[in-house]
């Protein structure tokens, strides 16, 4: 077994999750970090040596850099399939409420279009907006994988597998608990949102047809 | 907002094969362009690229405010090989613009013309500032009635502007800025440090004062020479994809890259001034 000969050898790491919801704020993981019951749970030798971690989040995409597609048409696509897109027709017709009477095609800056609640919900909170429901990952799994990397790597360094599995544990434990309080009483959920799986479903039915971009 | 994705892909080509012949199509590969810009970005001590690298693309967006609606065509700039050359070419073209108002205030202040900058304006709330300095002028009995006030706009401005021109205009507005620091202050350099929070720029009279800074990584450090070299390069390298085809802008900037704002803007800038100029000669 391999001890440690000072303080500084662990080092104050980062435990990054992926930020899924604006209830995650309010679990405050940094206090359940520095919990003296979560802090019991580290091999003593450890403990001695331990910094108490810091917690980042890692954020998902913003709805613009999720759903729009003129990154995809002036750049990914291939010249053949440019050209099939040109000469194939357009499926305008689906959609005659939303033709531009002048072009003759769709050209709408009407949320309607998307006809499913979720989705107009989605677009009508603007292109910044960062749907965490996105990345299908619950509060607890962000957090899970995101304490596994950090624990991954601390043991690495102290070279020992598994030293670290009770303290991970009970910090997942404690999660679980907060975020079925933070569910019961939300702290402010103004910015969450979901979207049912179905809704995004439809949107992949009509992004082959629609290019989805900025206003100019 | 959204858009049939045949007539966004047909405008599009539209816009490329148009008659005017803003755009051509490049005789070099994107694989040799994209080296060029990296032995440029090394040689001139430019940040590289993390991933890719990729050349601009052109991609449209529709004016909602025109009838009938209009695409604005521009060219998505991020992570380019030379997207670090264009930022801190906006970067000194910012640091320059003080100086550029005091040439302007230096100008009109012989034949005695109350003047505090020139006509650019960082942003729109510059126009409420500038009108209430043109209303001072009026008497109490002419404030009684309202003024008119007109707003024009160009058309089309940054893909008509001709790249020689374009060069040249900027090669005598960098040079004059430079001349004008030189003889009012000595200074011969131009140091801009910039950081994701903030922006600072110093003039320097010789590159030993670059020394005193310790952060190597956010400054960097320019003469008029260089700032031209680096504009030229840019200027002559305005190649882009659209389908993986790879074009070359030869008439004008291409809009929403960095520092495109500050070349319209300056661009028009020595035309007045060159017009402020004519007329006191005369």
């Amino acid at each position: 077994m391999f001890f440690p000969s000072s303080a500084s050898f662990l080092g104050r790491d980062l435990i990054i999750s992926v930020f899924v919801s604006p209830p995650m704020d309010g679990l405050n993981l940094s206090s359940i970090l520095n919990l003296p019951s979560v802090l019991d749970c580290l091999p003593p030798f450890v403990r001695k040596f331990w910094s108490l971690p810091l917690v980042a989040w890692k954020y998902v995409k913003t709805s613009g850099q999720e759903f729009f597609s003129y990154r995809e048409l002036g750049r990914s696509v291939r010249a053949s399939q440019v050209n099939k897109i040109i000469h194939s027709s357009c499926a305008c017709f689906h959609f005659p409420s939303f033709i531009d009477s002048h072009h003759g095609h769709v050209i709408s800056a009407t949320l309607n279009i998307l006809s499913r609640p979720g989705l107009i919900e989605l677009f009508s909170r603007g292109t910044k907006f960062r749907s965490g429901f996105l990345s299908m990952l619950s509060i607890e799994e962000a957090i899970d994988k995101g304490l596994k990397k950090f624990v991954n790597k601390q043991e690495a360094l102290l070279g020992v597998q598994g030293i670290l599995n009770e303290w991970k544990a009970k910090v997942l434990l404690f999660v679980q608990k907060r975020t079925c309080a933070s569910f019961v009483f939300p702290t402010s959920s103004d910015s969450s949102l979901s979207v049912p799986s179905g809704d995004l479903d439809h949107l992949k039915i009509l992004q082959p047809s629609l290019g989805i971009t900025y206003i100019g | 907002m959204f858009v049939c994705k045949k007539f966004y892909v047909s405008s599009v080509f539209s816009e490329l094969n148009s008659p005017v012949g803003t755009y051509v199509v490049s005789n070099l590969a994107q694989s040799d362009i994209l080296k060029l810009h990296l032995s440029f970005n090394k040689a001139h001590n430019f940040k590289g690229v993390k991933c890719g690298p990729h050349l601009l693309f052109l991609c449209a967006v529709w004016k909602f405010h025109k009838t009938p609606v209009k695409p604005r065509f521009i060219c998505a700039a991020s992570s380019t090989p030379l997207t670090d050359v264009s930022k801190w070419l906006c970067s000194f073209f910012k640091a320059m613009f003080p100086t550029v108002n005091d040439l302007w205030v230096s100008k009109l202040k012989k034949p005695d013309v109350p003047c505090d900058s020139s006509w650019i304006l960082n942003d729109s709330t510059g126009v409420v500032e500038v009108i209430n300095k043109l209303n001072l002028s009026r008497s109490e009995i002419d404030k009684a009635s309202p003024l008119l006030l007109q707003s024009f706009d160009f058309s089309t401005l940054y893909t008509k502007i001709d790249l020689v021109n374009l060069k040249a205009h900027m090669r005598v507005l960098i040079n004059k800025v430079f001349n004008w620091m030189l003889e009012l202050h000595h200074f011969k350099f131009l140091m801009v440090k910039k950081t994701a929070l903030s922006f600072r720029f110093l003039w320097l009279k010789n590159k030993a004062e670059i020394n005193l800074f310790e952060n190597l990584h956010s400054f960097k450090v320019g003469e008029a020479s260089d700032l031209i070299s680096w504009l030229d390069f840019l200027l002559d390298n305005l190649s882009f994809c659209f389908g993986q085809g790879v074009y070359r802008q030869c008439i004008g900037i291409p809009m929403d890259t960095n520092g495109a704002v500050y070349l319209a803007n300056f661009y028009l800038f020595t035309y007045e001034f060159d017009f402020i100029k004519q007329s006191l000669e005369e």
